[in-house]
């Protein structure tokens, strides 16, 4: 298997699991109901005040981003080679942001709601993967 | 020899495209150092405004089955919601709570309970309990014993036969504890309390109302005995 396909394949199968992860969280948080999870801190990040932007789920938010990845990363297949640079700027600078602001979610956890929520650490953890690949494609 | 011919354009396409690439990479980078800042400080803007929010005086409401100690004709009421599971709440009533205990004993605060079971079956399953051991007069007693089991964390720790033998320890109607708690008899009493949360914009717990005004977590003794000082104040000033 080349690399350019390991790569093609890595994206859309992080954001999908991304979307399932995030996906779950955003049904806890509309539905009110407790998420699975490892001790009491899913449901002790899930109502506090930085669950919603604006009132919007964060979760719905990481949703909302991975759809769009996997949406970028599966049309990147189907576009010339000339359009396809700018699409893999556009999964990088996203991820980035994803990445970056997961990491202040974490922080946030960590030093302020004093919870941990293991489905958004697992989440932060494919947008990282993302992000990762994502740089790795462009700088090769 | 066209196979040569190939290989030096791709050779010579690829070199642009690479030193093309690294002004963008890095505006990229930028714009989105620029965005996640932008959200960061709009989650941290919302998260904050949702505090503010919460109007400065709330009437709160008398649901049924409520829990309280002090005396009726107090100046300050605090009604706490919360969740017999909650780690936060534990650490509030273990640690903080008895040392605001004067401020009962001597007629200055009423302190109402109210459940607010928001983190599963075994959150509302200890709140209809403790409503039982309220039928026998053991409320606070048997609400301290559930937040000691929160604090430890102790697995099954409320589990219906957990629950039971802790009436036990507490040396209850076992007969008619069981029934209340197999019966599920404060069912409908402990969503209503959830649902009077909710609709008074109730986010998690510890939530208190302290005179009808919100403030939300497990707050340090000496900011918890200011509110207190600041309410009884105001209402001293009003009597006058």
């Amino acid at each position: 298997m080349s690399q350019s396909i390991w790569y093609q394949k890595a994206i859309p199968f992080l954001a999908t699991l991304g979307i399932l992860d995030s996906g779950y969280l955003t049904y806890t948080h509309v539905a009110r109901v407790e998420a699975v999870c490892i001790g009491a801190g899913c449901g002790l990040v899930d109502a506090s005040p930085y669950a919603e932007v604006i009132g919007i789920p964060v979760a719905a938010l990481g949703m909302g981003s991975y759809l769009i990845l996997l949406g970028l990363s599966l049309w990147e297949g189907q576009i010339a080679d000339a359009h396809r640079d700018t699409l893999q700027l556009g999964i990088f600078g996203l991820a980035l942001v994803g990445t970056l602001y997961s990491f202040y979610l974490i922080y946030l956890q960590l030093a302020v709601i004093d919870a941990i929520c293991l489905w958004c650490l697992v989440s932060a953890g494919f947008m990282t993967g993302i992000w990762g690949i994502s740089t790795l494609r462009i700088v090769r | 020899m066209e196979k040569n011919k190939q290989g030096k354009r791709e050779a010579r396409d690829r070199k642009p495209r690479g030193q093309n690439r690294f002004p963008k990479i890095r505006g990229v980078i930028a714009a989105a150092i620029v965005v996640a800042g932008g959200l960061i400080a709009l989650s941290y803007w919302s998260a904050t405004r949702s505090q503010d929010l919460s109007p400065p005086s709330i009437q709160v409401g008398h649901t049924s089955g409520d829990l309280a100690k002090g005396s009726p004709d107090a100046p300050v009421t605090v009604i706490e919601f919360s969740d017999f599971q909650c780690p936060h709440c534990a650490n509030f009533t273990l640690n903080t709570a008895p040392q605001l205990e004067t401020y009962i004993n001597t007629g200055k605060v009423r302190w109402v309970f109210r459940n607010f079971p928001f983190l599963g079956e075994g959150s509302v399953r200890a709140a209809e309990a403790a409503m039982c051991a309220h039928e026998q007069g053991t409320f606070w007693a048997y609400h301290d014993r559930l937040f000691h089991r929160a604090a430890i964390r102790r697995r099954g720790a409320f589990d219906e036969q957990a629950l039971k033998r802790l009436a036990e320890e507490l040396q209850l109607d076992t007969q008619m504890f069981n029934n209340c708690l197999g019966t599920r008899r404060y069912t409908d009493q402990v969503q209503e309390q959830f649902r009077e949360g909710q609709r008074l914009g109730v986010q998690g717990t510890p939530t208190f109302f302290i005179n009808g005004r919100i403030t939300a977590g497990d707050l340090p003794l000496s900011t918890f005995r200011e509110i207190l000082e600041a309410e009884l104040a105001n209402a001293e000033r009003e009597s006058f």
